[in-house]
């Protein structure tokens, strides 16, 4: 630039001393971090309902029992088939991703569709309304069937998640598990916030 | 230390080598203490691998902020959608709402100057483009001078942002005229979501900017978060002239948000207040300040039905000297029932009302007549969406809105969508919007005190007493797919046709001229984008736009100025690569590369532009990142003619930021 260097300057001091403010204010930030204690991860910003249900949804594989016939059909792996949920299939998809865990499978389903070899499937509250044929299918094969809707045990799900005073619970339906041939242990009946068995 | 000024170059050259060792060595002194206190390189809260390590016990006593449910999955849209996420934003390191909307493959950003952004979808862009509704937490911020965005008073936390919807496409029924290339949804975290303390400060070399918000909870089991941040821009340098532009500026705005409820029964109240001043040639600032007040509910009875009903107060102020002193106040009411009355179908039914009062004190250039008016626009609307079965849905949807200049318009829509698979949607829609007039199309005139020949004031420009709606019909098809687990794709055609466009004719009593509707236009084209999950450690986004939009005047219209909007300026493509890469544990880059189309009228060239922005977590509360922008090239334009429009140069940034 032909521009003299001294107006320049001129123009540039106030710039200048802003960019000392502003370096001694990030300092300060830094220091004032560093002096503080640190933070428990689980101390710091909730997480997402979504991200939560679908770490619920890979833990349930290890309290339920599958019947012989059904665990043949699955083949090694477990399939999740998820009916709308894109959060949630999401998160999903990136556990499996991160695990790089071959047996575990995430499946897009739309209602209706087959349930050939899925062992756990989550219908969103959105979807709920629309998976009577979903439901209809599962009934009469061993996959769990999970939702997150108000009264949806009556509907046929087993496993049904609530809200319960900021914190993602679930209520279990036994006799719909019975009727699907599932068998669930003890561990998660106790911590469901209700228990339907009739 | 004290820095003494002298003259001749040598002394320049020593002082400013000495400034910047002394900023450098503070710095590097402040991340050296950090090191000697041994930071622990946490993973990221709510991280799902994260939480898959925890136990059925610990997992329901995870707390988890209420969102409301919503009524249909984005994977089912029967419409162009795009959200741009907070975990985008975040890692973009953008500093302003205008530089987070170019991470929307469906949008059109072009930075007209240090403060002024020309966005849409679909063509017809301009600083003061007029096709798009913009929307914060349900508030709507366009003004109704012009149908469009002073983007330079619009801000929010980016950190407290949930996500930005981007809607290309007539958007009519359900919010409206003026949704007619896209609605653009900038929805913030609930206040359960922003708790505790943020504390943010950044600064490039052309702007600063500093956050602070802190979130509690409320008796009764709410939950609240105020904040309040500041910026702050220089003015730029222009192409072919010594002197940068005077587009500067300073803003200073803070708020609040408070959540009551669970998703079954939700109440917000939320506000903002800003002022804030922007250099303009020539002339004193331009003095910007406004507030508003919004309460929101939302209810799911025990039937199914859910209801929302919201209101809100805005009131803005704008005193640009030698143009105009505006005081705009808004009072706004909706109220939505969303309802499953028969089997397979699903309906929405809406009414709204606005009313805004507009008080001028007019400039001697140019008035807006009469200098105070009412403003209002009612509507009805109601959507049904059909399960025709268990692949097929059909959405009918129609609004009727009433507005004071043109009386009631007709906006339907009809929507098909077709779900072979779970993972796949094909889509086809038809629509009908408006672009109602705003106060420049009906009530500008020019000069403001005309000389009077023979009881004809001799007005340049003598407002558009007969300006009708701008009418937009648009056909689309689009699809979307998640082909592998790893990779999602949509894609969408469009084809709007528009009539009545703004042209200015001259004025009937043969006197200047007025505006009228004597234009229309076209605009063909397809969206894509699609995003792959590579590894673990990288996902890639890919977007492109290819668009033609072609304008003509009607054979009536003898529009000689060009100067109306009718001439249009939009890159014939425009697209993008974005890499988001985790280098390794608390380190992580992401890049985003886009490049726009030449530009005609003024002529743009082509230009590509390379920014980056890294992050360091040093500790699970403190993250530290460096920006770069344009680092291809030393710098580019974007918006507007030689000699005068604004260069961007390559530059670098930082910031901090701290959660606790």
């Amino acid at each position: 630039m032909a521009a003299n260097p001294t107006p320049a300057l001129a123009a540039a001091a106030p710039r200048i001393k802003r960019w000392r403010a502003f370096a001694t204010l990030c300092l300060a930030l830094l220091l004032a971090a560093g002096a503080a204690p640190p933070c428990r991860a689980q101390a710091g910003a909730p997480a997402s309902e979504e991200a939560v249900k679908a770490a619920y949804l890979l833990k349930l594989r290890n309290y339920v029992e599958w019947p012989p016939a059904a665990l043949a059909a699955q083949g090694g792996k477990l399939v999740i088939g998820v009916i709308g949920g894109d959060e949630v299939a999401g998160r999903l998809l990136e556990l499996a991703a991160a695990r790089a865990d071959a047996r575990l499978v995430v499946r897009r389903l739309r209602a209706g569709e087959a349930l050939d070899g899925v062992a756990i499937v989550f219908i969103d509250d959105a979807h709920w309304r629309k998976a009577g044929a979903t439901l209809a299918l599962a009934r009469a094969s061993p996959v769990l069937v999970v939702s997150e809707s108000a009264g949806a045990l009556d509907g046929g799900s087993i496993i049904n998640f609530r809200i319960v005073d900021e914190r993602i619970r679930f209520e279990i339906s036994l006799a719909n598990a019975e009727h699907s041939g599932l068998k669930l242990s003890s561990g998660l009946l106790a911590l469901a916030v209700a228990v339907v068995r009739k | 230390m004290k820095h003494k000024q002298k003259a001749g170059p040598g002394a320049v050259r020593r002082h400013s080598r000495q400034f910047r060792g002394g900023v450098a060595v503070r710095l590097v002194a402040g991340l050296i203490a950090l090191g000697l206190i041994a930071p622990a390189l946490a993973a990221q809260t709510g991280d799902p691998e994260d939480l898959a390590s925890l136990s059925l016990e610990e997992l329901a006593n995870m707390r988890v902020t209420s969102v409301s449910k919503r009524a249909e999955s984005l994977g089912d849209a029967a419409a162009s959608i795009y959200v741009i996420s907070s975990e985008s934003i975040r890692r973009a390191g953008v500093a302003t709402v205008p530089e987070a909307l170019r991470l929307a493959p469906n949008l059109q950003v072009a930075r007209v100057d240090a403060r002024n952004y020309a966005v849409t979808a679909r063509g017809f862009n301009s600083p003061f483009e007029n096709k798009l509704l913009v929307l914060i937490d349900g508030r709507s911020v366009y003004t109704p001078l012009f149908s469009g965005v002073f983007w330079d008073a619009q801000d929010v936390v980016l950190a407290d942002v949930e996500r930005i919807e981007v809607i290309s496409g007539p958007g009519a029924t359900l919010w409206g005229a003026n949704a007619v290339n896209g609605v653009i949804n900038i929805i913030t975290k609930s206040a359960g979501a922003t708790q505790g303390l943020l504390a943010g400060a950044g600064f490039d070399r052309e702007m600063r900017s500093g956050v602070l918000r802190y979130g509690g909870a409320l008796g009764g089991g709410g939950r609240y978060r105020v904040y309040a941040k500041a910026l702050q821009g220089d003015d730029l340098p222009r192409e072919g002239l010594a002197t940068p532009s005077l587009t500067g500026w300073r803003r200073s705005q803070l708020g609040f948000r408070a959540d009551w409820g669970s998703a079954e029964d939700l109440f917000t109240v939320q506000g903002d207040a800003y002022a804030g001043a922007l250099h303009q040639q020539g002339t004193a600032d331009i003095r910007i300040g406004g507030a508003n007040l919004l309460a929101r509910k939302s209810q799911r009875l025990a039937s199914g039905q859910e209801l929302t009903a919201q209101v809100y107060l805005d009131h803005t102020e704008r005193n640009q000297p030698l143009a105009f002193i505006e005081h705009l106040d808004t009072l706004d009411l909706q109220l939505q029932s969303a309802m499953t009355p028969f089997e397979r179908h699903r309906l929405v039914v809406g009414a709204g009302y606005r009313v805004a009062n507009d008080s001028l004190q007019n400039g001697a250039g140019f008035a807006f007549l009469p200098a105070e008016e009412k403003l209002h626009w009612g509507n009805v609307f109601v959507e049904d969406e059909i399960d025709l079965n268990d692949q097929l849905r059909l959405v009918a949807g129609v609004k009727f809105e009433h507005n004071n200049y043109t009386g009631t318009e007709f906006l339907p829509t009809l929507r098909l969508a077709y779900k072979p698979t779970g993972a796949s949607l094909l889509w086809g829609a038809l629509s009908r919007t408006v672009r109602a007039p705003s106060r420049i199309d009906r009530d500008l005139y020019s000069p403001s005190q005309p000389a009077v020949v023979a009881g004809v004031p001799q007005f340049a420009i003598g407002g558009g007493p007969g300006f009708q709606s701008e009418v937009a019909e648009v056909a689309e098809l689009g699809y979307r797919v998640q082909a592998l687990p790893a990779l999602s794709l949509s894609a969408t055609a469009f084809v709007s046709r528009y009539q009545r466009l703004r042209t200015l004719e001259p004025s009937p009593n043969g006197v200047g001229s007025v505006f009228a509707n004597l234009a229309s236009g076209r605009n063909k084209g397809v969206e894509m984008w699609g995003s792959w999950q590579a590894g673990a450690a990288l996902r890639l986004d890919a977007g492109l736009v290819a668009q033609r939009v072609d304008t003509a005047l009607d054979a009536r219209s003898r529009d000689a100025s060009g100067a109306t909007g009718l001439a249009t300026s939009d890159p014939s493509h425009y697209w993008s690569l974005r890499a988001a890469l985790d280098i390794a544990d608390g380190h992580s880059i992401d890049l985003m590369y886009r490049r726009y189309g030449k530009l005609d009228r003024p002529a743009v060239p082509a230009y590509g532009s390379l920014d980056l922005n890294y992050i360091w977590r040093l500790r699970p509360s403190l993250e530290f990142s460096v920006q770069g922008s344009n680092l291809l090239t030393a710098r580019h334009v974007e918006f507007g003619g030689v000699p005068g429009r604004i260069l961007y140069e390559r530059k670098l940034g930082a910031r901090l930021v701290w959660r606790r």
